[in-house]
């Protein structure tokens, strides 16, 4: 292993991350540090790139340009496998969870992932130990009376909560969260936010949010993204005090509504 | 993904698979030809539009009885291939099956025959699970058929197993099936050498040829064919020179051309009527035109209806041995025709090969029924030894009992491939052979004189 | 008590485990219902489970698992009738040898999914097949090996249909179990999540392209199970047993029995030998009859035998709830079709 948690590299460090698709510039030439313990959000509106610069980090998509750095080692060119293993976790924006397995099956595959070993044959039965994670983790996000339920009969939202949960189950070092918020209702917002205040500081947070009620509330630092490109970074209220960022972002999203 | 949209996906896949299934079944209907002969007469055999024997009034063999035969009844089971590559042969064999029995009025010495189908797809897996079905559970007395080479070796291997029951081939051609099979298999049609006749013999004293070279397909069937004719070529002085073996089913035989020598008086083909056209097609390609004479395989529908001049020319010369020939100076044959188109008027043109070897197999079968009165009280001692002894004049020459194997001799037939009155290519019959018996060890690949 | 309550589910196994072993005993011809039906289903479903296995946890459709069958079968059939080794040795190599095309096979044809999966593992199979024609030496082409008489192990003698049934039962079974047993393992766990979703499971930090080759692998390893079951049936390989027609017979009983159940895989056998050896009752082309009942299974059975209980309570649901307006609106919600096919992707027990 790296030198991962030892405090002295950064826990994330992007630079000049590039992905063109055909002719369009997804993401184009960003930079971006994230220390230990960091809880940063990145916004922007729909199609500034969020999600792919997420992928890109996460490992689903081969940047076209720049490196990504975990923990002082480069990734730029490991699959997504082994960055999970590196300390990596993510959710989806939209959720892709084992539909035909119950909550419970879904957590403890993403506590059984490698590089734990975890004997393949034993049946999950006997698994004591990770069974009561599981619970744990099902309380945590929320689901705690439906371990038996399959994923596919979950709510929306419900299917958000355990799709945090999976990402909580590979011991994240670093954790990447993809709209978890989407759909949600206001009392499952309320509990997101909760659950994301509480989450031990030793985890670095990034999160990319549509909502800014969350994304300012959860984020130390704030991302702007817009057409692919780093639009600026700062505080939250460096964040409510731009009148360019209400121009591209907010105020586009006041039309909407 | 919702639940909706994995459905279609999930329905969408299934109808392909449903296409795939459907396609794949008349894909195996149009397959291998598989080691029968199919020679000059049957037209039609494989490559028949699968129409003209699909609406034929259905071939009444009591199919559909076989819960309550009478008591007295005798019971024969029937292995055909009406599924795969020989189905229309097999339904014209079934045909043969049915004038046979009208012959004897589906009795002997008021005792009623009943015939119950079972219908395998050539394959020797499906034909021992059929004849087994008939024997376990539908309690007949005889087994008849199979219709393919290596159906006939698994179902005598398997008739060893079942003493009390006694097994007539229909048509299949398999060397072991009698060299190797049990007292109570019984065959009246050719094995693969047989099929050969003494087509070696001829083609060195009448025909003239010195020096071959042999083309074959490299399966058991033109092992035997290929093999006795070698071996009778080689014992009346002549010289092999060279044999190239060819998967079954090739269809590029420029490397088999190419090394092919240039002093040989003629290529002895083994190989399929279709295969024969290519291999010709791509010799007068290359430049080397040898005439070709060749086995009961080779000269079929596609050869006689081969176009172009120098294919044509090639084709015309080809000698050729086979066990059926549609004899028209025959007084049997004729008889045999007339019947069959009188009782058949959608059935083949001419009666398909299987037709004549069904009609050969089955009707000596009934013989040796009549000969003892119906009676298999005694464990089938008496039937047996009737089929060891029956004698008659078939439509493509005399059947007179069989071998210490169980084998019965045949009739062969050399024919020529000729222009017709009506500028279409047919066959001329050259000589008619008979008593022509198995040779006792079935034979090995040769790769020259033995 | 209600119906699926464990008590009664096991009841219920144990009455049919015990049906199925006083079987052989109480048939009428039982030459014919112990061998053409009793051992060929359990062969077949053997076959069947190995592809169910296959697609249940992992969705891939093989079409190739008779190349597996063959790989077996033929390397028994070659030491034992040609080289002259006697059985154990044999199959022992036989489903070693089955394992390790399983491996090398799937570890190119895994990459590919969906319909190219499906073509990529049947021209698998028609490989066998033509390898099968004209590797004559070791195969004796298209005669294929035959003759082959089954041996006496630790005084089991397979000659008798009995005996030969039983055995073959008993590895059904055992197959069986483990298949059940593997779907509640940390690898079953696994294989079903890679099948739903891949991304997620990479995201997870697990091999994908790994579990799948060790899926593929087991599958081939249930299949040449089924071709060393297989061989003392027949008592002969041929290169028709992995031909077209047999590649078919196992998908067919496959989908009829219900392509995401285990138990389906037998079922389906099971009925595939029935229509196959009752066929001439109503007509002698049995093989378009499997084609018939196959479509009409696919068209309107998707889940197969195993699943028309569900399907049908599916229904009765959906008609129950469509006439009580009261609660029609929380169907409207999920939508019966969802609903539906919510049901046709479940496994049934």
């Amino acid at each position: 292993m790296t030198d991962s948690g030892n405090g002295q590299a950064q826990a994330l460090r992007v630079q000049g991350l590039s992905r063109r698709f055909g002719g369009i510039r997804a993401v184009s030439d960003v930079d971006l540090d994230v220390e230990h313990g960091d809880r940063v959000s990145v916004i922007g509106p729909n199609g500034a790139g969020k999600s792919t610069l997420f992928n890109l980090i996460a490992g689903l998509y081969k940047p076209t340009g720049g490196t990504v750095e975990l923990f002082g080692e480069d990734i730029t060119r490991l699959p997504s496998r082994k960055r999970a293993q590196r300390g990596l976790t993510r959710t989806f924006q939209t959720s892709k969870l084992f539909l035909d397995l119950t909550v419970a099956d879904n957590l403890y595959l993403s506590l059984a992932a490698p590089p734990r070993s975890v004997n393949p044959l034993r049946s999950v039965l006997r698994d004591a130990e990770r069974s009561a994670r599981v619970r744990e983790l099902a309380e945590q996000v929320g689901l705690a009376g439906q371990t038996e339920t399959p994923a596919s009969e979950l709510s929306h939202g419900e299917q958000r909560q355990l799709e945090v949960g999976m990402a909580l189950g590979g011991d994240p070092k670093l954790l990447l969260l993809d709209e978890p918020a989407a759909g949600f209702s206001p009392s499952e917002r309320a509990h997101l936010v909760d659950m994301l205040t509480n989450l031990a500081p030793s985890i670095t947070l990034l999160l990319i949010e549509h909502d800014m009620d969350i994304a300012l509330v959860i984020g130390d630092r704030i991302v702007v993204m817009h057409e692919g490109k780093k639009l600026m970074e700062g505080t939250p209220d460096d964040i409510r005090q731009s009148t360019e960022v209400h121009e591209i972002y907010l105020g586009k999203r006041h039309e909407d509504t | 993904m919702t639940a909706l949209s994995r459905a279609s996906g999930w329905r969408k896949n299934w109808m392909l698979l449903a296409m795939f299934g459907v396609l794949s079944l008349i894909a195996t209907a149009c397959g291998v030809e598989d080691d029968v002969a199919v020679d000059e007469v049957d037209d039609d055999i494989v490559d028949e539009p699968a129409d003209e024997p699909e609406e034929e009034p259905e071939v009444d063999e009591d199919v559909d009885e076989p819960a309550e035969p009478a008591d007295d009844a005798i019971v024969i089971g029937h292995v055909n291939a009406l599924e795969g590559p020989f189905a229309a042969g097999a339904e014209d064999g079934s045909r043969a099956v049915e004038l046979a029995l009208q012959e004897f009025d589906s009795e002997i010495n008021g005792r009623p025959i009943e015939v119950i189908v079972e219908s395998s797809d050539t394959t020797p897996d499906t034909a021992v699970e059929r004849a087994r079905k008939l024997v376990e559970q539908d309690g007949v007395d005889i087994v008849y058929g199979p219709l393919s080479g290596s159906e006939g070796v698994a179902i005598s291997q398997y008739a060893a197993g079942v003493p009390d029951v006694t097994f007539v081939d229909a048509s299949s051609g398999g060397a072991e099936t009698t060299l190797e099979g049990p007292d109570n298999y019984f065959r009246f049609t050719a094995a693969g050498d047989q099929q050969g006749g003494n087509f070696g013999t001829y083609a060195y004293e009448e025909l003239g040829i010195e020096r071959v070279a042999i083309v074959a397909e490299d399966y058991a069937f033109p092992h035997a064919l290929a093999g006795s004719f070698i071996t009778q070529f080689c014992e009346a002085g002549g010289e092999v020179t060279e044999a190239f073996w060819v998967p079954l089913g090739e269809s590029d035989y420029s490397s088999v051309i190419a090394s092919m020598p240039t002093d040989v008086d003629a290529i002895y083909g083994g190989i399929g009527g279709s295969d024969a056209v290519n291999f010709l097609q791509q010799s007068i390609e290359f430049g080397l035109e040898i005439p070709l004479i060749g086995g009961s395989i080779l000269v079929d529908e596609t050869v006689l209806a081969a176009e172009g001049a120098d294919l044509r020319d090639a084709v015309e010369d080809i000698v050729a041995a086979a066990p059926v020939f549609a004899d028209e100076d025959n007084a049997e044959w004729v008889d045999f025709e007339e019947r069959y188109h009188a009782e058949f008027p959608d059935g083949f043109e001419t009666p398909s090969l299987f037709a004549a070897l069904y009609y050969n197999s089955f009707k000596s079968l009934l013989h040796a029924l009549e000969e003892v009165g119906g009676d298999l009280d005694d464990g089938h001692e008496g039937l047996r030894n009737a089929l060891s002894t029956v004698a008659w004049d078939t439509p493509i020459g005399p059947i007179d009992g069989v071998d210490e194997n169980n084998q019965g001799a045949v009739s062969n037939f050399i024919f020529q491939v000729v222009e017709g009155d009506d500028g279409e290519l047919t066959t001329e019959l050259l000589r008619r052979d008979d008593g022509i018996e198995q040779h006792p060890e079935p034979f090995e690949r040769l790769d020259g004189c033995p | 008590m209600r119906l699926s309550s464990p008590a009664v589910r096991w009841t219920a196994r144990g009455v049919l485990l015990a049906a199925l072993i006083i079987y052989p005993f109480v048939v009428p011809q039982p030459g014919f219902w112990v061998v053409n039906i009793g051992i060929k289903s359990l062969w077949l479903g053997v076959m069947a489970l190995s592809l169910i296995f296959l697609y249940k946890f992992t969705g891939l459709l093989s079409l190739g698992q008779l190349a597996f069958w063959g790989a077996a079968g033929y390397t028994i059939g070659y030491l034992v009738q040609l080289q002259g080794w006697s059985f154990a040795p044999a199959i022992a190599l036989g489903i070693v040898f089955g394992i390790l095309l399983g491996a090398l096979v799937g570890s190119f044809a895994i990459r590919a999914s969906g319909v190219y999966f499906l073509m990529l593992t049947l021209a698998v199979a028609q490989l066998m097949y033509f390898a099968a024609l004209q590797a004559s030496q070791f195969t004796r082409g298209h005669q294929g090996i035959t003759g082959i008489r089954p041996p006496t192990f630790l005084g089991l003698d397979l000659v008798s249909a009995r005996t030969q049934y039983l055995v073959a039962l008993t590895i059904a079974v055992l197959l069986y179990v483990l298949c059940r047993y593997i779907e509640g393992t940390p690898f079953g766990l696994a294989l079903r999540g890679l099948r739903d979703s891949p991304e997620r499971m990479r995201a997870l930090g697990y091999n994908v392209y790994a579990y799948k080759v060790v899926a593929f692998s087991f599958a081939a390893f249930i299949a040449s199970i089924g071709g060393v079951l297989a061989i003392f049936y027949n008592r002969q390989i041929v290169p028709d047993g992995v031909g077209l027609i047999r590649t078919i017979d196992v998908l067919i009983a496959a989908v009829v029995g219900g392509v995401i159940s285990l138990p389906g895989a037998f079922i389906g056998a099971f009925a595939l030998t029935m229509v196959q050896n009752f066929s001439q009752f109503f007509t002698s082309r049995y093989l378009t009859l499997t084609g018939v009942v196959f479509v009409v299974v696919v068209l309107f059975f998707p889940q197969g035998i195993a699943g028309l209980w569900r399907q049908f309570t599916g229904y009765y649901l959906w008609a129950h709830d469509r006439w009580r307006p009261a609660t029609r609106d929380a169907v409207e919600g999920k939508g019966v079709g969802a609903g539906a096919a919510q049901l046709s992707e479940r496994s049934t027990d």
